[in-house]
């Protein structure tokens, strides 16, 4: 049977295109998410990240595993991380960012980690 | 007018006859930087917490650009504070850009303080000559640019417009930050004041007990700011903390406050 796939592409049987949509793998939508991910302990160190957060810094995971983030950022953004962000995940395990900037950002952590 | 109580959300407990010890915020947040140091010191202790004008809950109407272009303007409040409540002998145990507002305070007032106590001190940002503050002038010239474009977005007051569900305040309130928030046009300026003051003369002529607290790896506040602070005041003590970053109240109050009750005892 031929139709027209929920993108519009033709030759494809649109509902099993649609299942396959909908049985996307949780690990590939945590690694291509169209975000960064990012996992640290308490001090920063990385322990876990994304492969979109790769791409952006041009790093493989080995390179960002065990470095601190505070370290990847420009000064401005260490002074930030260093006296808004890290008190904020402390205090209230999250921080909100202004979405008065395209690249608006939440951040979470587990006072536990 | 509000009163200089009002004025910086002062917040007074714990014993009343007991020593005060007056807790002060450094840049970007506010009294609330303080909450897991403060239950050990209001077992024995009068336990002052105060916000900076410009900051926390602080009254905005009262920051006046001129008053706060210097240190001095903040040091003058605390000053004030410890008056209006008729403190003395006070442990005055600033953060940061406080460290150095806490000697101003002493230095306009040194019949109110006993001891001072600097949680990771720099007396100056920039590095000049042989001194090293841990940032070039082009760091801080780029730091004060990005702030000026909001291109960090420190304002944090603007997150409910994301949720924009007046039925469910909650949502907005798991978006926005409790703590620390901060008038982006105030923190322009005060980060102007902080990172571009230099206070290194001002250190030599203390003469009451101070504590010199530096944490391993501050990206703020580097190990050799503050053996140089240490160095520079006459029998300073320098405790070197194992925790790290830049604000060991949070990241380590155990250590932080054992830290300063040796000291207090010793």
């Amino acid at each position: 049977m031929s139709g027209t796939d929920p993108i519009g592409n033709p030759g494809q049987d649109p509902r099993a295109q649609l299942g396959r949509l909908l049985e996307e793998d949780p690990a590939d939508l945590y690694e291509n998410a169209p975000m960064g991910y990012l996992s640290t302990l308490p001090d920063g160190r990385i322990v876990k990240v994304n492969r979109t957060f790769c791409a952006w810094t041009g790093r493989r995971p080995g390179e960002l595993i065990g470095t601190r983030f505070q370290d990847l950022l420009s000064v401005g953004g260490r002074v930030f991380h260093e006296t808004h962000l890290a008190p904020l995940l402390r205090m209230q395990g999250r921080c909100a960012r202004s979405p008065s900037t395209s690249s608006a950002w939440t951040a979470r952590c587990c006072r536990a980690c | 007018m509000a009163t200089v109580l009002e004025r910086n959300c002062v917040r007074v407990s714990g014993v009343t006859d007991g020593r005060p010890v007056v807790f002060v915020h450094g840049f970007g947040c506010d009294q609330a930087m303080w909450r897991f140091v403060t239950p050990d010191f209001e077992v024995d202790h009068r336990v002052v917490l105060l916000d900076l004008v410009g900051s926390g809950n602080s009254d905005l109407s009262a920051y006046d650009p001129d008053k706060y272009s210097s240190l001095r303007g903040y040091a003058s409040d605390i000053v004030e504070i410890c008056r209006e409540l008729g403190l003395a002998d006070v442990v005055l145990v600033g953060h940061s850009v406080s460290a150095m507002i806490g000697a101003l305070a002493w230095k306009e007032a040194p019949e109110l303080f006993g001891a001072l106590v600097m949680v990771g001190p720099n007396p100056r940002y920039i590095d000049d000559g042989d001194y090293v503050g841990g940032f070039s002038r082009t760091d801080i010239a780029g730091l004060l640019d990005a702030l000026d474009a909001n291109h960090l977005g420190w304002s944090t007051q603007m997150a409910p417009v994301i949720m924009g569900n007046p039925d469910h305040p909650e949502l907005a309130e798991e978006l926005t930050n409790s703590f620390c928030r901060t008038d982006p046009d105030i923190a322009r300026q005060f980060a102007r004041v902080t990172f571009l003051s230099d206070n290194r003369a001002d250190l030599p002529g203390i003469t009451i007990p101070v504590l010199v607290l530096q944490c391993s790896e501050d990206a703020i506040a580097p190990e050799v700011v503050g053996r140089y602070v240490h160095e520079c005041i006459p029998g300073s003590t320098f405790t070197l903390l194992v925790a790290t970053g830049h604000v060991p109240h949070l990241s380590a109050p155990e250590e932080t406050t054992a830290a300063i009750r040796a000291f207090l005892t010793g």
